[in-house]
This record gives C-alpha cells, structure tokens and sequence, in this order.
C-alpha cells in the first residue's frame, strides 16, 4: 500500500507544481484557474494545519497535566488562556476593542520583553566571544557589531553616505552582503523546487 | 586326686585358679581338660598308675606287672592280632633302647643294678602291672631296679606329676611346631585302643581303678627276652605278643612312651666334639651357652631307631617332614629335647621351615604349611593353623578332644591327614572295638605326650631323669592369646616353646639378638597397602600397580620375576594412560595455522580476577569479585582485532561513526560544567549588563526635552518612501500590510504610525492586511493611536467618519505569505471575512473603502510593515509583479533592513523606512512636532552602552588570548 502511494504522491507533486510554475510564465485562461484553485486548496490546508497544530498543542500540555511528569502549572495556564482567549474571541469577535487589548497589552509587551532579554544576552555573548571562541573571525565579527552599530545608533554616519567614502562602503557592504545572500536564497529555491518537480526530493513521503 | 585338681591350678602357666573356674585366669587355658574330674572309673585308672609312679612304687609296679602279666596270659590269646602290629613298634623302641646302651655303655645308676635291657622290661612290665593290679602291695627287687628307679631318685615324688603336667601341655606345643598333629593323633588312637582294652580289662579283671597305659604287652616270655636285651627283648615281644598291638600301632609308639622311656636311660654326658652328625651353629651357640646337664639331652641326636623308625613312618609323613628329618638327621630329636631351651626353637624352626616350604611343594599339606609359613615370616601368624578352618570340618569327637585338650593348634591338613590314618587304621579299631568304651577324655591325657619326646626316647643317649624333668619343669606353656597380644608376629605354638624362666623376660629368654635373625624372620614393616576400588580409571590404577612395583615390599626382585611376568609388567607400564599422555615422543607438535595466531590472544597468561583484584566497577554488579570486567578483558584483545571489525563495515558507515562520534565530542564539550569562576561571573554580569542597559535608557528619557531637537535629515530609501506617499492622489486606495509581530511594534511604530499619519493627512482609503494574525489587530491600533495623534486636528465625528468611509480591515490572510499570490489574483476570495465584519455584521467587501478594489493593481500604494526581510521579499516577489507599476514601500526593522536594501536598490521597494532611526527622520519628516528626541538619544545611548561592552569583551579576552598564545609559543 506503502509502495503505492509514493509514485502516486510524486506525480501529484510533480503535477502541481509544474501547473504552478506554468501558471507563471504562461497566460493561458485555462491554466490561470487550475492554478488559482490549487492554489486556493492549499491555503485552506495551511489553515487546517495550523487548527491541528493547536490542537496538538492543547492536547500535549493535557497529557503533561495527567502524566505529572512535568510542573503541570504551565499547562494548566496554557490550556486556560487558550481556552479563555477562545471563548473571548468567539464572543466578542476579534474587532472588539477589548479583545484587542489582549494583544496590545499582553502580547506586545511579553514580546517586547523577550526581545529585551535577548539583547542582554546577546551583548553578554558579544563580550565573551573571544574567550570562547579564539580566532579572526570572532574578531571580526565583533568589530562588524560595534562599527554598524555606530553606523545603525546614528552615533557615525548620521546623514546620508554617498559617494566612494568609507562610509558609503560600510554602508554598502551589509547590502552586498544581503544581496548575495538572497541570490544564494533563490538559486536555493530554486533548486529545491527543481528538485521536488523532477522528484528527486520527496519531503512529502514523509 | 591330683594335687592340681585340689588346688585348680593351671597346667599350663602353674598358676592357681579359684576352684569352681573352668578356665585359667592367667593364661585362659583350659583347667577342665586337666583339673575337672573326669569319670571315675577312667580318672581312676589314669591316676592310680600315675600315682603309682609318683609314688615312687616302683617296685610295686614291678609286682603288679609280673601278676599283670600273669594274667594277661589268659587274655593274650584274644588278641594275638594285636600283638603282631604292637611288635614292630615294641621293636623299634627295644632297638633304640639297644643301641643306645650300645652306644651309651656308661650305665646310670640304676644300670649299676641291672642292664639296661632290663630296664626296658621292667618299665613296661612295672606298668602293665601297675595297670593291672591296683594298690598291691607286692614288690620285687627284681624289679625295683627298673627305670622308674631312675625317674624316682632325682626327682622324688613331687616331681613326676608337674613333669607329666608340663609334658602334656608341651606335647601339643611340639607337635603343631613340627606339624605332627597327625601322627600324635594316630597315635593317640593307638594309644587309645590299647587303653581301652585296659579299661576293659579293668572292668571285667580285678583292678578296678589302677590302669597302666601298658598292660596287655608283657608275658612271661616276653619278660624273659627283656632281660637279655633291648633288641630282642622288643623283638620277641612283638612276636610274642600277638594280641596287643597291630603293627600299625606298632609304628604309632606313643610320644609320651618314648618320652618316659629315653628318661629312663641314665643320662649320659655327650661331647658334641665327637658327635659324628654335624651340629648347626645355633645348636653349637645354645650348647656353649647352656650349662651342662642340658648337654646330654641334646646328645640324643644321633638315634639311629629314629631313622628306622622314620623310614617305617614315610608313608604318613608329609614330604616336608622327610626333608626335616633328612636335613636335620638326628637333631630333631635334640631340638625336641630342647624345648626346655628353646632359645634356639626360632631360629631352627626358621630355617627348616623355609627349607621344607621350598621341599614341600605340591602338596596339599605344603599348601597349609606353605601358608603358615608365609605367616611365620610376615610374622603375623596370630592363629595356628588351619584353626578357623577346623571347627566346621572335626569330627565330634576330635572336636571334644580339640576343646579340652587345649590343642587349639591343629591344622586343617594334618586333621585330614589323620583321618586318612585312622581310615587305614580301622581294622585295628574294629578289632580292639572295647577302645571304643574310652572316653575321649581320656585321649588327650596320653595324646598330649610330646612325640619328639618319644622319638629321642628312642636314642641312646637318655639324659639323666632329674635333669630331663627339672629342664621340663623349666618348659611353661605360654598362654595363646597372651602370646598373640605381646608377640602378634610369632604363633602362640611358637611362643610356647619360647623358654619364660619365672620373672625374666622374653629378651632374656631369647639367646639371640635381633640382628642375629634371618632376613626373612626379620620382621618386616607392613606395607597398608589402600585396595584400589575398580570405579577409577585405568590410569589410577596403573598408577597404584606402579607405585607397588616399585616399592620396596616387593616379595621378588626384579631378577627373580619370570620372563612371563616381565612381558606382562612391561607393556601395561607403556601402555598406561599416564604414560601416554606423559609422552610427547610420538606426538609431533602441530603448528596452528596463521589466521589462527592472529587470533590468539597475545597477552600474558591470564590471572584470575581474585589475584588481579579485579573488582566490577560499574553496574548492578558494582563491588562483585569475580566478575568479568569489561575494561580487562578488552584490553586482551589484540590490535588487529579493529582490522577484522573492518570487514564487515563500510567506509561510509565508518565516516558516519566518526562523525557521530565527533557530535558526542562536542556534546561532551558543551555539557561541561562551568567552573566556579565563571559561574560567578554569570552571576552578576548578566544583571549588569541589563541594568546598565536600562539606565543607559533611561537615562536620555527622562533627562530633558529634546522634542525640539532637529532630526538628521531623511535620505534614500526614508525619502523615497516619503516622497511615494506625498505623491498619492486624494481618496487613492492604499494597501497597508501589518505582517510583523507585536514584539517589534514599537520599533516599526515610529515609521509606520509617522506614513499613515501622512496618509491621513491625505485622506487616502486605507486597506488592512496582514499574513499574521495579530496583524489586523496591530492595524487597528496604529490606526486610533494615529487618530488619537491628530485630534486636534480631527476631531471625533470626522475621525469616525473618516473610519466608516476610508478604513477596511481585511482581517488575516490563512495560509501566511502562501495566500499572498491568492490574495493578489482574487482579494475578494482570499479576504472575505474582514476583521469587522463578525461584529459589525456588514459583509467586509461592502464597505466603500474597498470600492473598485478587485485587484492588488488597484491599489495605488502598498505599504509593507515588516520586520523580517522573508516576509519583504514575499511581498517584493509574490506581489510586486502584479501591481502595474504601483510603488511599493516598506517600513521595516533594522534587522531586515539590510536584506531589503537590495530590492530598495533594484527598484522593486519604492522606499523604505529602516527601524527607529529611519522611523525618526520619517516622523521628523511628517511633522515637526512627532520627533521623539530623547528616545532618539536613548537608542544612542544603549547602543553606546553594547558597543562599549562588545569592545571591552574584545579587547580584554583578546589581550588574554594573545598572552596565552605567546606562552604557548
């Protein structure tokens, strides 16, 4: 049964994607809709994805709870605000202005925090990073950090850089950087849709 | 009655016994057979010619046996046919008498009176008569000079009856040391028979209880030839004496006859200096030592009626016997003589014995001796012989006779030997069948005269009476099991001719010293050899056979074995299972193959664990001894143990173990303990930094008021973005896109809330979309807190208004950046609940913000709010292309600002306001007044503050790390 359902799958794949990618490059009517609906069905599966995934989650911290392998006290707090949230969300609907406050005042400074913390912790390993890892690169990497985070705080370069200069370089650097990287991102890209669309890749054997 | 019976003393050991004890309690011999009364009319003829004897009536007994004799005349008749057998041993004895006059001419005292052959008559005349008549008084001189003169005179009355004793008990004693039990017994029926005529007579005749054990031989002619010689006085005798004694009585003389009668010959003084007959050396040692009364009794060697009588006596005598004598010759008789000193008797015994085992082989007899003897040299003969064997296999009245007698020493053989006698000697028992009305007691009291006693009678040096008799009184009978228990090594019938003077001990009686014994009667040490059990295997019991092969209890020497033995022996000695595994000889060493070294452990040779004291380290097993370590035993394995593990791994296999391997590593590395340095150094730097931090913060919030304070001017990517939303038109539809988390509103929240106020102020139409779900409620927020922001510019109504006609929130787009190509293609499909619509319950697409809105090219702007630079290239890649020209900007973090740029840079972003300092120029930029200075300087201030810590970090650890590198080098 196994061994059935794997060519079946790769064609699917296969099929669809090729749809896909046809869709692109040409205008045909016809193939415009196929690929809207496909489109379209897998939207609604991400969305079915991610109630199971919720559901998942509330069922793992339930098992935490009965199990007792682990302080049931986050979970329990879980299971209720999910429950709570739930319950406020199907009555009040998320345009209610209370409802969101729950996101204004709950959600946004707990994230706020967090990203605190981790600037904390990210200076503290900015700090020891050449006691634990030894080398140029460690060097370099922290200068890179201090020189653009003069250059990002506005405490150098403040205006704008144009020009040959050494600022224009070292405000130009980070965009080649990131321009190389989003070019080794789509020929990864793609790649892997290559990949997937001549079956070589099959993430969906599971 | 005897003085013993009185008195029941013992007469064996002399001692005094309690009367009513029926055994001694000294030597456990048997009192009754001696003591104990016996029938009267027996006792009585027994005694009274004893008695006569002690009496010292001799001449008496000389009367009594001239009327005995008289008439005895009138029975001869009836027993002529006796008289034929009783002549030839009459004629023995009156030979050996002859010669030994003729030999011995010194006469004794008694010959002074009368010859010898006179003598001889007399004595047996003296007993017939005694015999014959009982208590008469008549006694002639003629006779008075007989040889009972010689017993009387030296040893007066009290000494015959002890004599007698002694010589009962030694007669036993004698004849199981020469193994002549048999004939003592066929003499003693002899003896027997002609004593049971006594005793017949007795009864029919006028003695009633003086019995001579001699009677029916003497007559008047018979007398008369007495007198002119022993010879033919015995000679005619026996012609004469038709009805005593058959010639096979006549060669079964009693040994107590020939006993009494060479006593009666005077002694007579031999030189052994002139003794023709070789003396043995012991014999020479015993002479010299032995005072000189014992001399002549041992010059009776040399008899020659002992030869003739021993050639007559071949037929019953066993081969040994015959050797004896042949070896011996004429010693014997001295020897048995000698028993009174029998110092020697061991030594003799020793050797004739071993020479007749050697003689007498074969026969059935030998077999008996032959064990005996191999008794008497292990020195364990602790029982006579054939005893056990007896008791099953006598006739009843041997048995009797056995019992009483105290002749516990009769072989088996010498039972049968004389049971063929007496089988032979049945005619002369059914012709004196009035012997049979004897009893048996009466038996022992003539059988246990001594026979060699008799035979050295026979010779003609007849030692002096006294001295025969006191040297007999010397001779003791020495208990059995008393001997049994001190000796153990040597037979109670041995021990018994052992001399006991009084209180001396054996080692004075014995004239030799140890060292002097033969080899073989040394004694030897007892080998107590463990019997093999047949369950062991053969090369246990090789092993046992070999250790007694070599032993030095070896009967045989290696040279005496037969060449049989040897053929034997030899082979089981190689082809023992020891041997074979012992030899190496035909056992080539194999030689292990190559592969099979290779795998032989190269270790030393294993210890035990208990001597490595190896003990279980880890595990359940933890502190057993004894346990197989796991560590030890890998290191017996040999190196090239991971080449064979080679085989059956791959080399990819091999690579993904290393790199598994060098995974754990670093797992190892990263789950090592901090050491307590730097887990202090956590302890508060962490803390520090973030106070620092805060007051870094803080510190530029709230010290002065830079609101007025002139932000750098906006350029670039700020500007262009500026410029593109200065450049919609009056009531253009603007997409707004919130894809950015809530985490990072506050840093977006300067940009973006400073463009939608600019698009306020525009009084654009305003759509809201997001890829997140927190996006429409994050768009709603900006959206009042703008309005909040211009309320004195707006004012409540047109705030609401400016809501209900040019705001539409779309709500969330499932399915992420995926739905953003749906939402591009069909924005009514993809969005078609808004966020409002479930509470205000106007359907989202109805709203006249969104009029004319079908597509994402009917937006004249879309603004991207973001803060990953994923989510920017999303909507760059997936949106960008569809909207026909229509600029697209994008507010985001300063994180995903470098990655936009790119796109800034390529022209598909129209303009983009990068993180709080790009949302402080575009706020400065709006409006004059929405500049946040001191947050501007708090920024700085916190950057300040980690640029400061990176740098001190950097410059602390690298100074640390050249240092350690320079003291490496």
């Amino acid at each position: 049964m196994k061994a059935m359902k794997a060519p079946i799958a790769a064609a699917i794949a296969i099929s669809v994607g090729l749809i896909i990618l046809a869709g692109y490059f040409l205008p045909f009517p016809l193939l415009q809709s196929v690929r809207a609906v496909l489109l379209g069905w897998a939207v609604s599966l991400i969305g079915v994805g991610v109630i199971i995934g919720v559901v998942n989650l509330i069922l793992n911290q339930w098992r935490s709870i009965r199990s007792k392998s682990q302080p049931i006290v986050y979970s329990v707090l879980l299971i209720l605000s999910f429950l709570l949230t739930l319950l406020f969300g199907l009555v009040l609907t998320p345009a209610n202005p209370g409802f969101q406050r729950v996101v204004t005042a709950i959600q946004i400074p707990v994230e706020a925090s967090l990203l605190a913390s981790i600037s904390v912790v990210l200076i503290l390993a900015g700090f020891r990073l050449l006691q634990k890892k030894k080398g140029w690169m460690a060097v370099v990497f922290l200068v890179s950090a201090i020189v653009y985070l003069l250059i990002g705080s506005g405490i150098i370069f403040a205006g704008s850089v144009s020009g040959n200069g050494l600022g224009a370089f070292l405000i130009r650097l980070p965009i080649a950087g990131g321009r190389g990287i989003l070019l080794g991102v789509a020929l990864g890209s793609l790649v892997a849709g290559i990949k997937i669309l001549f079956g070589a890749e099959r993430p969906y054997n599971g | 009655m005897d003085e013993s019976q009185l008195t029941n003393r013992c007469p064996m050991c002399g001692k005094e016994n309690a009367p009513d004890v029926e055994r001694c309690t000294f030597c456990h011999a048997a009192l009754k057979a001696f003591n104990a009364e016996p029938k009267p009319a027996e006792t009585s003829a027994e005694d009274d010619w004893l008695n006569n004897l002690r009496a010292g009536n001799g001449l008496d007994n000389s009367v009594k046996q001239a009327e005995y004799s008289e008439e005895q005349k009138s029975t001869d008749n009836l027993s002529q046919e006796e008289d034929e057998d009783a002549s030839d041993w009459l004629q023995r004895i009156g030979q050996g008498g002859d010669e030994d006059q003729l030999e011995n001419p010194q006469p004794s005292e008694s010959e002074s009176v009368q010859p010898s052959g006179d003598n001889q008559a007399d004595f047996l005349s003296g007993l017939r008569e005694s015999a014959a008549i009982e208590g008469e008084e008549t006694l002639s001189e003629d006779v008075s000079d007989d040889w009972l003169e010689k017993l009387r005179l030296p040893t007066q009355e009290n000494v015959l009856p002890e004599s007698a004793d002694i010589l009962e008990s030694s007669e036993a004693d004698a004849a199981a040391l020469f193994g002549e039990e048999e004939d003592n017994l066929i003499r003693l029926d002899s003896l027997s028979s002609w004593q049971s005529r006594l005793s017949l007579e007795d009864q029919e005749g006028t003695a009633e209880d003086d019995t001579s054990p001699l009677e029916p031989h003497s007559s008047a002619e018979e007398e008369a030839e007495i007198g002119n010689g022993a010879e033919n006085t015995f000679a005619n005798a026996a012609d004469q004496i038709p009805s005593e004694s058959s010639s096979q009585e006549s060669m079964e003389v009693p040994s107590w006859l020939e006993d009494l009668q060479n006593s009666a010959f005077p002694a007579q003084p031999v030189d052994f200096s002139k003794e023709s007959v070789p003396v043995p050396d012991w014999l020479q040692g015993l002479v010299s030592e032995e005072s000189a009364p014992e001399q002549p009794i041992e010059s009776q060697e040399t008899s020659q009626p002992e030869e003739s009588y021993q050639t007559e006596e071949d037929d019953f005598q066993p081969d040994w016997l015959r050797a004896l004598r042949s070896d011996t010759g004429s010693r014997e008789s001295a020897s048995a003589l000698n028993e009174d000193t029998p110092s020697d008797l061991p030594q003799k015994t020793g050797n004739e014995i071993e020479q007749l085992a050697e003689d007498t082989q074969g026969s059935t007899f030998s077999l008996d001796r032959e064990d005996d003897l191999s008794e008497l040299r292990n020195g364990n003969a602790q029982e006579p012989f054939g005893e056990t064997e007896l008791a099953g296999e006598l006739p009843d009245w041997l048995k009797d006779f056995a019992s009483e007698s105290g002749q516990e020493g009769l072989t088996l053989a010498g039972l049968e030997e004389t049971d063929s006698k007496l089988e032979k000697s049945e005619p002369s028992e059914e012709m004196f069948s009035p012997a049979e009305s004897l009893s048996d007691e009466e038996q022992p009291g003539f059988s246990e005269e001594p026979s060699l006693i008799l035979e050295d009678e026979n010779e003609n040096a007849a030692p002096e009476p006294a001295e025969i008799l006191s040297e007999l009184g010397e001779f003791e009978y020495v208990p059995r099991e008393e001997t049994v228990e001190q000796e153990g090594e040597i037979p109670y019938w041995l021990t018994a001719l052992q001399p006991e003077e009084a209180e001396d001990t054996a080692e004075a009686a014995l004239p030799f010293e140890e060292s002097e014994l033969p080899d073989w009667m040394k004694p030897e040490p007892v080998h107590d050899e463990p019997e093999i059990p047949a369950f062991l295997p053969d090369f246990e019991i090789d092993r046992h056979n070999s250790a007694i092969q070599n032993s030095d209890t070896m009967p045989f020497e290696a040279g005496e074995l037969p060449t049989w033995l040897d053929e034997v022996s030899e082979p089981l000695e190689k082809t023992s299972s020891r041997d074979v595994l012992n030899s190496h000889e035909d056992i080539a060493p194999a030689e292990l193959p190559s592969w099979l070294k290779e795998m032989k452990p190269r270790s030393a040779p294993n210890q035990s664990f208990a001597e490595l004291n190896v003990f279980q380290q880890i595990g359940p097993l933890a502190g057993m001894q004894e346990v197989l370590p796991t560590s030890e035993q890998n290191r017996t394995f040999p190196a090239n143990l991971a080449q064979a593990g080679k085989l059956l791994v791959s080399d990819e296999q091999l690579k993904s173990a290393e790199i598994i391997s060098t995974l754990l590593d670093k797992m190892s590395d990263s789950a090592k303990l901090s050491s307590p340095g730097d887990i202090k150094v956590n302890r508060w730097i962490k803390p520090a930094i973030s106070l620092i931090l805060m007051l870094a913060i803080l510190i530029p919030l709230l010290s002065g008021n830079r609101a007025n304070a002139e932000p750098s001017e906006m350029t670039g990517p700020g500007m262009q973005a500026y410029s593109a939303v200065q450049n919609l038109a009056d009531d253009s539809p603007v997409l707004l896109a919130f894809d950015f988390e809530p985490a990072y509103s506050g840093e977006l929240s300067y940009g973006g809330k400073a463009m939608l106020q600019q698009l306020l102020q525009k009084n654009v139409r305003l759509v809201f979309v997001s890829t997140n779900a927190a996006g429409p409620v994050l768009a709603e927020t900006f959206l009042q807190e703008t309005l909040n922001s211009l309320t004195p510019e707006w004012t409540t109504e047109a705030v609401v208004n400016f809501q209900m006609r040019n705001v539409a929130n779309l709500g969330y787009l499932a399915g992420g950046t995926a739905s953003l190509q749906e939402f591009v293609r069909n924005p009514q499909q993809a969005t078609r609940f808004g966020l409002k619509a479930a509470m205000d319950g106007v359907s989202t697409w109805s709203l006249p913000a969104l009029n004319n809105l079908d597509s994402v090219d009917d937006y004249a702007l879309v603004v991207v709010l973001t803060d990953s630079s994923e989510t920017g290239r999303a909507w760059v890649e997936q949106v960008q292309p569809h909207l026909n020209g229509h600029p697209l900007i994008m507010v985001s973090s300063s994180v995903a600002a470098p990655m936009l740029m790119p796109y800034v840079e390529s022209g598909q972003i129209d303009g983009l306001v990068a993180g709080m300092t790009g949302g402080y120029k575009y706020q400065a930029k709006v409006g004059q007044g929405n500049y946040h200075g001191n947050a501007d300087a708090a920024l700085k201030a916190a950057s300040l503050v980690v640029i400061l810590f990176l740098s001190a970090g950097l410059i602390f650890f690298g100074i640390q790390n050249r240092r350690s590198n320079r003291f490496k080098e």
